[in-house]
């Protein structure tokens, strides 16, 4: 099995920002860009630095990136920026993009930046991962939600096309046309890096079958994750090809400290565990912040395919359909809580108490990753062992154990 | 002009004309520089291209010019061409008359205007030899869903022509004009009023 260390590039939260008792039909987006420290935020990039530097040490596979817009969660504007930095740090782990948001961009130039990236990490980039993006992510740069699905498959093919055609070549697309199209460099992975894209949902599950692509599985609880899975085989199988493994990440939140007590009792404490929690925070200060609220309805609905505004009463864009972090998740896909305690689940439990679905000592969380292991067949975990609901020094440890205990007994499952 | 019948759709209308000693049927609509479509019929697609040139769309088989191999072909669509006065044409033809499209152009390089090759076969090592000789430029067009993809026929010829553009219509099978009319035409209209400068946006020429 391969370990991920999923970077969100969170900007390290005050005390006094942790807003208890948050609104769960506000979405908490977009982050108030008045409120945003440089001090702060030259902290919160050394710290990340200095977690992908420790998980490079410790033994993880892959350091993980995913486009994420206007939020202090997640301030991932360009995954290739912070993966180019990455890229000449890192001594032994890989890079995976989980992903680039397709339909926000020109796929030309992702396929371009997608090959240099690979240049630059010596052929060793280990996923090129595209996104149809969170619904909240189409109020950023103005694009239109409507056929959003029919744009990200578009994009993809034709990135795709860019990577691998010997020759200069035009594209009629329905979405995109380019009449001259011939990148430089080419992917030093021949012939292309290898791809992944949303695994959720059905559709995309489908779409990723008929390309062999790899799928990555977001934040769905595991029981959901396990069927997601399964769905992506039989059509992977019925398309001509076996998945393996490695053709499936699974990504999830986890923590380990000591004691299963002392892990229990951190996540509580600090609200980890659960992207619903990402909820408040610096938005949350901002006075008249629902303003956004009837935008973020509105491409939470069209994302979906529902009917026009005034049809659909429920399913508004509520705290996980539209929080930044959501990499590929469907809207409304929040992980209910509710699974049973001592199993791989987590989420937010009975009684609003928070828990990461990997939770506890080394021992503990070895089990917790056979048994994800054996429910889903996902071969590479992308896991979130922090945010900026963490403290830094429970998130390095937290780090350090996953990386030195758990990783060299779960390294052959 | 000869006889005049009412063709089934579009603008398109049903000629007859003499050749060779014998009368063949052809398609024709609209004004302007003549487009020669070898195979097809009319339909979406040639209807919108009709509507800003002259189409003439002949069908060699059903006219009874097959002829035995593509070369033959070629000088059967020579023939029509010359009768019908057409001068130096632009020549559009898809799949197998594609090679008749090109076997003409090696053969009578000062008749053909340009070539639009739709979803054409990996030429012969006959064809393929005489195709770095050929100067006139040429649209290949290949459906994402058909012939694209590295080592498809389109690259072959993009390859192999000097003055080839490869163009890939995406979610298009084949039947890149029955599955896109509208993409097809749009980007043949262009190629053929711009040739070369097609590749360059140009919104004030109708460019896409």
């Amino acid at each position: 099995m391969k370990f991920a260390l999923f970077t969100p590039h969170a900007y390290e939260r005050a005390e006094e920002d942790w807003t208890p008792g948050w609104d769960p039909s506000w979405a908490g987006w977009p982050g108030p860009p008045r409120l945003f420290d440089p001090e702060r935020a030259l902290r919160s990039h050394t710290r990340m630095l200095e977690l992908c530097q420790l998980a490079d040490e410790t033994g993880f596979d892959w350091i993980t990136l995913a486009e994420h817009h206007y939020s202090e969660h997640m301030m991932m504007p360009s995954p290739m920026l912070l993966a180019a930095e990455l890229s000449q740090r890192l001594r032994r782990a890989r890079l995976a993009v989980l992903g680039v948001a397709i339909p926000l961009a020109n796929p030309v130039r992702v396929a371009e930046e997608y090959a240099l990236l690979d240049l630059m990490t010596g052929g060793r980039l280990a996923m090129a991962g595209f996104l149809r993006g969170t619904p909240n992510e189409y109020l950023t740069y103005g694009t239109d939600v409507a056929h959003s699905r029919e744009v990200y498959e578009e994009g993809i093919e034709l990135v795709v096309a860019a990577w691998t055609t010997p020759v200069a070549f035009g594209w009629e697309g329905r979405h995109y046309q380019n009449r001259l199209i011939s990148i430089w460099p080419r992917p030093v992975q021949q012939p292309h890096p290898p791809v992944l894209v949303s695994g959720n949902s059905p559709d995309s599950a489908d779409f990723a079958a008929r390309h062999r692509f790899s799928i990555g599985l977001a934040f769905l609880p595991p029981q959901a994750a396990a069927a997601s899975a399964a769905y992506f085989r039989d059509a992977a199988a019925a398309a001509g090809w076996a998945a393996a493994p490695e053709n499936i990440v699974y990504r999830t939140f986890a923590y380990v400290a000591a004691t299963d007590e002392q892990a229990q009792r951190d996540c509580a404490e600090h609200g980890f565990g659960a992207l619903s929690t990402l909820g408040g925070g610096l938005a949350a200060q901002a006075p008249g912040a629902s303003r956004y609220a009837a935008a973020l309805a509105d491409v939470g609905r069209r994302y979906n395919g529902a009917a026009p505004a005034g049809a659909a009463a429920a399913a508004p864009a509520g705290a996980a359909a539209a929080a930044p972090g959501g990499a590929g998740a469907p809207a409304g896909g929040a992980p209910p809580g509710g699974a049973p305690p001592g199993g791989a689940a987590g989420g937010v439990m009975p009684g609003g108490r928070i828990r990461p679905p990997l939770c506890g000592s080394p021992e503990t969380v070895l089990g917790q990753v056979r048994q994800l292991r054996d429910s889903i067949g996902a071969g590479v975990l992308d896991l979130i062992l922090y945010n900026d609901a963490l403290p830094h020094e429970l998130a390095r440890e937290s780090v350090r154990l996953f990386g030195t205990e758990v990783i060299p007994q779960a390294r052959d499952l | 002009m000869p006889d005049v019948e009412q063709a089934p759709d579009g603008p398109f209308r049903v000629y007859r004309a003499g050749v060779a000693g014998r009368e063949i049927e052809f398609l024709e609509a609209g004004v302007g520089d003549p487009l020669l479509v070898l195979g097809g019929s009319g339909g979406p697609a040639l209807s919108l291209l009709a509507a800003r040139r002259r189409v003439i769309v002949l069908d060699l088989a059903a006219a009874g010019l097959g002829g035995a191999t593509a070369r033959d072909r070629a000088a059967a669509a020579c023939a029509v061409a010359d009768s019908l006065e057409l001068g130096p044409c632009d020549l559009l033809a898809a799949a197998a008359g594609a090679e008749a499209a090109l076997w003409r152009a090696a053969d009578a390089p000062g008749r053909v205007r340009s070539l639009v090759l739709e979803s054409p076969p990996g030429p012969g090592p006959e064809l393929a030899a005489v195709l770095p000789g050929i100067r006139a430029p040429a649209l290949v067009l290949c459906g994402t869903r058909d012939g694209a993809g590295p080592t498809g026929p389109g690259v072959t010829c993009q390859r192999l022509l000097p003055g080839a553009y490869l163009s890939f219509v995406y979610d298009a099978g084949h039947d890149i004009r029955g599955d896109r009319p509208g993409a097809f035409a749009a980007v043949v209209s262009d190629f053929l009023t711009r040739q070369g400068r097609f590749l360059a946006r140009d919104e004030a020429e109708g460019a896409p």
